[in-house]
């Protein structure tokens, strides 16, 4: 197929010898696929040349037809800013204010000012960042902590027994749900967790829960969660309260 | 979506620019010229064109590419006195849009003469014929088009075509731009659209024959 268009090209430049051209035009009658081929080919050149004509009439017409402020328009849009070179003023002979490419100014200055520029794109992007970490981490925070707030609510039992040491140590979830316990507090339902009797499983377990829902009420997740774990662990056995701490674990991951 | 005068403009602007100011820069290569430079002469050929079609002084459908190159280089050659170019572009110009018609009619001439049965009426009278040529030619890479172009529809020698053309790399390697380079990589062009347009034609069901499978290095 290579030699062949070559061929149908030296045919259509009339560049074949009398004798040449007389066996390519037998061959057209009597080789049905030499004179599709050639025939495809002709179309293709054909197709070609009408295609670029179409493309330069397209571009002649706009540039005949388009005004010239919108001329302009696409002219400067497409300027290019360009290094500017080691020395010196350059002269151009095509002069047209407004619109020339520059080619050359002061080295020290141009430099500078590029340096500025640079330097205050990267502060503005630096910026934008560590304002964008903080507010997603503060979004996400601020999720988590309603998430510890919900399940306090919903999980912590109130020690009635000891109304009045509940009392006593301001605690008072029902009346006040935003108010935290302060480090005392938190060691005081520590200190209850401790010292319950170990006989006494459901003793332990609401105790247990207090603490957790205490450490979760200050968002200590860690502390809890680790409360949490140990609790469904050594009350395996109720399976209704392993459940629970279980639930609260998923809730909290 | 028809495309705006402007966006026709800017896409031509666009489009040539990177090959003009490399073809301008390789030429000049040794003088003072910088891309700054070939980029202002590039404006200043647009904003000639935009006159000169005001003044009746080109037609609208020049072969725009070729008149581009050509001014530029007779711009370039006054400004840095290296080649001097013929002045009358717009002559020139005339001559060689009376040689592309006459391509043109030649080549329906001899259309025309060849005749036609059996699966070549069939997609000669097909409309879908002239959608599947101008979808693969489409399908030519940039390069291929331009050498093609070059010599189908500007006239172009292959050693002319080198000139208008630069350097270009095929599959990440330099490419050295010769005429020989150049004939080769026309021929492959068009064996392989030819190939295409007939598998299309094919697939269509406009005719009825599969074209050979193409062959590269004899295999």
């Amino acid at each position: 197929m290579e030699n062949k268009i070559e061929l149908f090209e030296r045919y259509i430049d009339n560049k074949l010898d009398t004798d040449e051209k007389l066996k390519f035009d037998l061959r057209l009658k009597t080789d049905r696929q030499f004179a599709s081929d050639f025939r495809v080919y002709l179309l293709t050149v054909r197709e070609i040349m009408l295609e670029a004509k179409r493309e330069d009439e397209e571009f002649g017409n706009a540039m005949m037809n388009l005004p010239e402020g919108e001329f302009m328009r696409v002219i400067q849009s497409t300027r290019r800013r360009h290094p500017e070179p080691e020395h010196g003023l350059r002269f151009s002979a095509f002069r047209m204010s407004g619109f020339r490419c520059e080619t050359s100014r002061n080295i020290s200055d141009g430099r500078r000012s590029r340096i500025r520029e640079r330097w205050a794109w990267i502060s503005s992007i630096a910026a934008i960042l560590v304002i964008g970490i903080f507010s997603l981490f503060s979004v996400r925070q601020s999720g988590m902590d309603k998430v510890d707030d919900m399940i306090v609510e919903a999980n912590f039992v109130p020690d009635f027994s000891r109304g009045a040491e509940v009392r006593e140590h301001g605690i008072q979830w029902e009346d006040s749900p935003d108010l935290k316990p302060s480090d005392e507090q938190i060691k005081h339902f520590e200190r209850e967790y401790y010292a319950v009797t170990a006989t006494d499983i459901q003793a332990q377990e609401d105790a247990g829960m207090r603490l957790a829902m205490v450490y979760l009420k200050v968002h200590d997740r860690e502390k809890a969660k680790a409360l949490l774990s140990e609790l469904s662990k050594r009350f395996a056995d109720d399976k209704e309260f392993a459940a629970q701490c279980r639930k609260i674990l998923e809730q909290l991951d | 979506m028809d495309e705006t005068y402007e966006e026709i403009v800017r896409k031509w602007y666009l489009r040539l620019r990177g090959d003009f100011t490399d073809i301008l820069m390789s030429k000049y290569h040794d003088t003072e010229m910088r891309l700054a430079d070939a980029e202002n002469i590039y404006q200043d050929i647009f904003l000639a064109i935009h006159r000169n079609l005001k003044e009746g002084r080109v037609s609208e459908d020049c072969d725009w590419r070729n008149y581009i190159l050509r001014i530029g280089l007779n711009m370039a050659s006054k400004r840095y006195r290296q080649i001097i170019r013929n002045s009358s572009i717009d002559e020139i110009v005339d001559d060689e849009n009376t040689e592309r018609l006459e391509r043109l009619q030649r080549v329906t001439d001899l259309l025309s003469q060849i005749p036609a049965d059996g699966d070549d009426a069939a997609f000669l009278q097909d409309p879908e014929t002239e959608a599947i040529l101008r979808e693969e030619l489409e399908h030519c890479s940039e390069i291929s088009a331009a050498i093609i172009r070059g010599k189908y529809y500007e006239g172009l020698s292959d050693a002319e075509i080198a000139e208008s053309i630069p350097e270009y790399r095929d599959n990440g390697k330099p490419v050295e731009v010769n005429a020989k380079a150049i004939k080769a990589r026309r021929w492959l062009c068009m064996k392989d659209l030819v190939y295409r347009v007939k598998l299309s034609l094919y697939n269509d069901g406009i005719i009825t024959e599969k074209p050979e499978r193409r062959k590269r290095n004899g295999k």
